[in-house]
């Protein structure tokens, strides 16, 4: 479980992130969604202790983020391509992680032949080839397996889907909905794209300015509203 | 409408206008300002230095300056192929355009003009040519020295842009450089001096051959055709990028496995090493001070004083692994925040990083002792002092610096003249490393004798190795933490 309390961070006075209250329960998929500055990777940041909070905390169960490192052992994460190790190859990089999680290299081998599809035999077996030799796409993909493999409790993607062909996005979304069904992890998924959000996740959110201003189950009338908010937004604007 | 090249030129500066360097506070701005300042008076004086010395001796000064043209240019054009940045990867913005591949050739040729390389030089030559050559030989003469020194000036440095063009397409390219390296061997072998044909060429200069000028033009002519061949065909974004970096075993090889998390990011540690571009120039660096050491113990005549003696030899056991240890934690900025935001154990982790900056040290270690045992030059006690002491205390300033830089660093990059990455404090340390230690010995010395400086230096270096758990957790560690948010914000900078 995830809880964010009294939580700011600010940038030059101006508050990019301002939330008084937010729990993300075990079992959820939590999509949060806005426009471009909104603030959705500083607030995954703060979730993740890469930034500092100038006020308020965010606690993974009882470890408050800032203060300890237990919550590291059940955490995944994947912001950006700045999580990847680009001169390793990409089995150099899944056993790498997967010792510092002390998987043994067989069931690394089984969890990630889970991922075959997804990587559509573009992934893995390339002896000569590293990361930053690939394309952005299959990049994302390592970064989003790798952040799998450890089998996390709480699972954090900003932006998944970007990069993504269609028929990997489909993939994805699949390999989320399975996972959570499977581990009941609480998995935190930001994104642009309204349909991605509203197919997979069970709450969105919606943040403006760092602020939650709407959080909803999403119940079949998701779309709509979310749908609503962002026309008239741009009405107004 | 602006032409092709006034925008290359124009977009050339302002990146250099706009590096985030500039942005630094005021202090890194003198420093600077004053580091390029000292470079060039340091030039500027030895030029005025050895002419004049020469120029007491007008006719023999002359040609014991002209002896040295090839030695220089040889060494020069090795150490381009080495440290000279090929501004190759600035191009590939430009490919979407319309703009020729002709006139980035053209651009690419130019831009390779403003390297320091060309300019150093010119601080020897010319007081040399207005000290030396003018009163003695007249004015004409001087002109036309002045000239040839320029043209073979600029065909090295096309020489090394070619090379550096090319063993970007295939690392067998590197036999260049040997080449010309073992012709002049060849040479030196078969004519039994290459002084006598340096020489030679001195007086060719000033005496205006048209031969020599001729050959020297039509070589820069033809190497300027070539370039244009050579990137009119390749100008491609995979090859103008850098090239695929060395193959090494499999991460978790053996030997480290059984170290347990300390063993695991060491070699992920030499994985980062050996295939970045940035880094393996880094490591350059120290074959580059083993061969300045080896000149200095064997063919530096007059046995210079022990004060001396002393600086270099801790500057060649010591300044390399320090230049690795004093950006330890940047070489990863490009993917720390993966590092922190996964569960790993940080004390591991920066141990990791010490003792394999301690093997490497011990690696040039041995080839260093080798040359003072045999040159006789330095007491092998003081050496071995020196050593531990670069091990440990020096070791622990430089990490502890380490830990307050957040620049950003890219793998990729060249390393000479490359300051990204690295911040005013870094330069401050040179000093210290090298100053340090020769104060303490000196003041030691001073009231216990030689053998108590010594043994202050061996005593000093042993307490921070045996103690090294506990600084590295309790200081370095704590100390790295506690910057934490600062530095990894400055790692997301991309162009710090």
């Amino acid at each position: 479980m995830i809880r964010v309390t009294n939580l700011v961070k600010s940038y030059n006075k101006k508050n990019v992130i301002d939330i008084n209250e937010l729990i993300i329960n075990d079992g959820e998929i939590f999509g949060l969604v806005g426009n471009n500055g909104a603030g959705k990777t500083t607030l995954l940041r703060l979730m993740l202790d890469l930034i500092s909070s100038d006020r308020g905390s965010v606690f993974s169960n009882n470890f408050a983020v800032s203060k300890s490192e237990g919550w590291k052992d059940y955490t995944a994460s994947y912001l950006d391509e700045g999580f990847l190790i680009d001169f390793l190859t990409p089995e150099e990089y899944f056993s790498f992680i997967a010792l510092e999680y002390g998987i043994s290299k067989e069931e690394t081998e089984r969890r990630l032949t889970g991922f075959s599809d997804f990587f559509n035999g573009e992934v893995l077996g390339q002896k000569k080839k590293y990361i930053r030799d690939f394309s952005k796409g299959n990049r994302q993909k390592i970064g989003i397996a790798s952040s799998l493999i450890t089998v996390p409790r709480v699972l954090i993607l900003d932006e998944p889907f970007n990069s993504l062909d269609p028929s990997s996005q489909i993939l994805l979304k699949q390999i989320l909905k399975e996972y959570n069904r499977e581990s009941n992890a609480a998995i935190i998924v930001s994104s642009h794209d309204l349909n991605h959000v509203t197919e997979i996740c069970s709450r969105i959110a919606i943040i403006e300015k760092g602020v939650i201003i709407r959080d909803l189950m999403n119940d079949g009338n998701a779309m709509t509203e979310l749908a609503g908010y962002f026309s008239v937004k741009q009405q107004k604007s | 409408m602006k032409s092709a090249a006034s925008y290359l030129f124009s977009h050339t500066w302002k990146s250099f206008i706009r590096n985030e360097r500039w942005r630094r506070n005021l202090f890194i701005r003198i420093l600077y300002l004053f580091i390029g300042l000292y470079f060039i008076v340091t030039f500027l004086i030895l030029g005025y230095d050895i002419s004049n010395t020469l120029a007491d001796d007008s006719t023999h000064g002359t040609e014991r300056f002209y002896e040295w043209i090839i030695w220089y240019l040889v060494a020069d054009y090795i150490i381009r192929c080495l440290l000279q940045q090929v501004p190759a990867v600035e191009v590939i913005p430009y490919l979407r355009f319309r703009i020729r591949k002709r006139k980035l050739t053209g651009h690419l040729i130019i831009r390779s003009g403003f390297s320091l390389f060309n300019f150093l030089p010119l601080f020897l030559i010319i007081p040399f040519a207005a000290k030396v050559i003018g009163p003695s030989s007249g004015m004409a003469a001087t002109l036309l020295f002045l000239s040839g020194s320029l043209l073979m000036i600029m065909f090295n440095n096309l020489l090394a842009l070619l090379t550096g063009l090319l063993t970007r397409i295939s690392p067998f390219y590197w036999g260049i450089p040997l080449a010309y390296a073992g012709i002049i061997a060849l040479i030196n072998y078969l004519a039994g001096s290459i002084k006598e044909i340096s020489r030679l060429l001195g007086t060719a200069m000033t005496d205006g051959r048209l031969l020599f000028f001729s050959v020297v033009i039509g070589l820069i002519i033809s190497i300027i055709l070539i370039i244009r061949r050579v990137v009119g065909r390749n100008l491609q974004i995979d090859k103008v990028k850098t090239r695929q970096g060395l193959r090494i075993r499999r991460l978790t090889s053996a030997g480290f496995r059984q170290m347990g998390d300390t063993g695991r990011y060491m070699s992920l540690e030499i994985s980062m090493l050996l295939r970045n571009k940035r880094s393996r120039n880094a490591m350059l660096l120290a074959v580059f001070f083993l061969i300045y050491g080896f000149f200095f113990f064997f063919v530096y005549d007059t046995p210079p004083g022990r004060y001396l003696n002393m600086v270099i030899t801790t500057m060649v056991m010591g300044l390399a692994s320090m230049s690795y240890l004093q950006l330890i934690f940047s070489w990863e900025s490009a993917y720390f925040d993966g590092i922190m935001a996964r569960k790993n154990n940080f004390f591991s982790y920066i141990k990791a990083k010490f003792y394999l900056q301690a093997i490497m040290s011990m690696l040039t270690f041995i080839p260093v002792i080798v040359m003072i045992v045999i040159s006789g030059r330095v007491n092998i006690f003081l050496a071995l002092a020196i050593f531990l002491y670069v091990l440990g205390p020096n070791s622990f300033i430089a990490m502890l610096l380490a830990t307050m830089n957040d620049a950003r660093l890219d793998l990729s990059g060249g390393t000479f003249m490359n300051y990204q990455g690295v911040k005013g404090s870094q330069f401050l340390m040179t000093f210290i490393f090298i100053l340090l230690p020769v104060c303490i010995f000196e003041l030691v010395c001073l009231v216990a004798g030689d053998t108590g400086g010594i043994i202050a230096l061996a005593l000093l270096g042993a307490i921070f190795l045996l103690f090294h758990n506990w600084w590295l957790r309790h200081i370095i560690a704590a100390a790295f933490l506690k910057r934490k948010y600062k530095s990894l914000e400055g790692y997301r900078k991309l162009s710090a």
